[in-house]
Formats: C-alpha cells, structure tokens, sequence
C-alpha cells in the first residue's frame, strides 16, 4: 500500500465513528494488530473530540502511508487548541505503537514517536 | 454507530445496559441514563459494559461523575467489563483501579 489517503468531515460529533473507522481501515491495512488497532482508533477519537470541542467547522484525517513509518494526521483550519493534559496523559499512557505529539497532531502507526 | 441503552431494576439496583459506542455524539444519552437511576433513591447502580464497542475518554468521565455521586449519597456504581476496548481504555486511564469491576451482573448485585 502507497501513497496518502485523506478523510475531511465536518467538526461534529455524529463523524466520530468514521474518523475512527478510516484510522482503524488504515491500520489493518497496514497489518497492525486488533490491540493497536483499537488504541488507534482511541487516539483519533481522543484528539478529533478536542478539535470538535474547540469548535472546528471541519477536521482532516490525512493517512501518509508512503512512508517506511507512516502516519495518520489530525488537522483542522486555523490554530488547534492546546491538547488538554488529561487527553495527553491518556494518549501517553496507551504508548507502544501509539504515540501522539502536540502539533503537528501526528500519530504514527507503528511504534516511533514524531516531535 | 448509535448507542442504544436498555435499562432494568433488580432489588436495590438498577441496571443500565449501553450497546454501541460511546463517545461525545453519545454520552448524553449515558449520562442522561445515569442521571434518571441515580434520580430514583436509594439504589446502586449497576453500568453493563459488555456491549460497548468503543468507549474514549467522554464515557470515562461521564461514569467517573456518577461513581462521585453515588458514592457520596451512601450508593455504589458497579460496571460490567469483559475485555475489550472498555477494559482497555480503563487499564491504561488506571481509571480501572479505583471503579468496582465485575464480569457480569449477577456478580455484581450479589
């Protein structure tokens, strides 16, 4: 699997469920297996709900599987909020192959960490 | 996915049985579940996790207020888990430690 594949919805709540379905379509494409599959999914739920919050007309989810470490990244117009310390400290916690960074918003699928 | 919520009593407790996922589009409806058990008196409440397909941090919170609750009128929250993402999600919040656990129902209103 190449390239880069990207999923725009719009900043509610209701799109949640397709947000995480596309990162968990990813993911198992990518072969990763169901536990990191469903910390995947958690994390794009995590952080696409503090978008939301933040009152984002619309999010990007933008898969980047070109690469030897690919990723998904979260990206709305304008500035993202601050990620809130309880989501960080969640995000941080799954750990392994989930790692998430403050900005850009990157998750990377496979266990390095982006900063 | 929608969430749907059953809900039942049992002597001193009443059950609350979510099926789906719960996230910000849903919890509402949990907490608005919770909110009418809790309204009832003198009863425990009883959360039936086991099927919830996914749970973020939105439903943690929401059972994190109810378990406050209850437990400063005298009551108890018990949840169901049996694996899965909720299990998962209350391992690594650690969340999972300070809620009272159990694989079924009966379990927990014994």
């Amino acid at each position: 699997m190449t390239g880069s594949l990207s999923l725009h919805i719009a900043g509610d709540p209701v799109h949640l469920t397709t947000a995480r379905s596309f990162a968990g379509s990813i993911a198992r494409v990518l072969g990763l297996d169901e536990q990191t599959r469903q910390d995947i999914r958690l994390a794009v739920s995590e952080l696409a709900t503090v978008l939301i919050r933040s009152g984002a007309a619309e999010l990007r989810v933008l898969a980047e599987v070109e690469t030897e470490m690919p990723l998904l990244r979260l990206e709305t117009d304008g500035t993202p909020p601050s990620i809130p310390w309880e989501t960080s400290e969640l995000l941080a916690a799954i750990g392994g192959a989930v790692w998430s960074i403050d900005q850009p918003w990157v998750i990377r699928l496979g266990g390095a960490v982006d900063s | 996915m929608q969430l749907q919520i059953d809900r039942s009593d049992q002597p001193g407790w009443a059950i609350i049985s979510p099926s789906g996922e719960i996230d910000l589009a849903t919890v509402g409806q949990l907490e608005d579940a919770l909110a009418a058990s809790m309204g009832k008196g003198d009863t425990d409440v009883a959360v039936d996790l086991t099927g919830v397909t996914f749970m973020d941090s939105t439903g943690l919170r929401a059972l994190l207020a109810a378990n406050l609750s209850l437990s400063g009128s005298g009551h108890r929250l018990a949840l169901i888990v049996a694996g899965g993402p909720v299990d998962r999600l209350l391992d690594i919040s650690g969340v999972g430690q300070t809620l009272e656990l159990f694989q079924s129902v009966e379990a927990a209103t014994a």
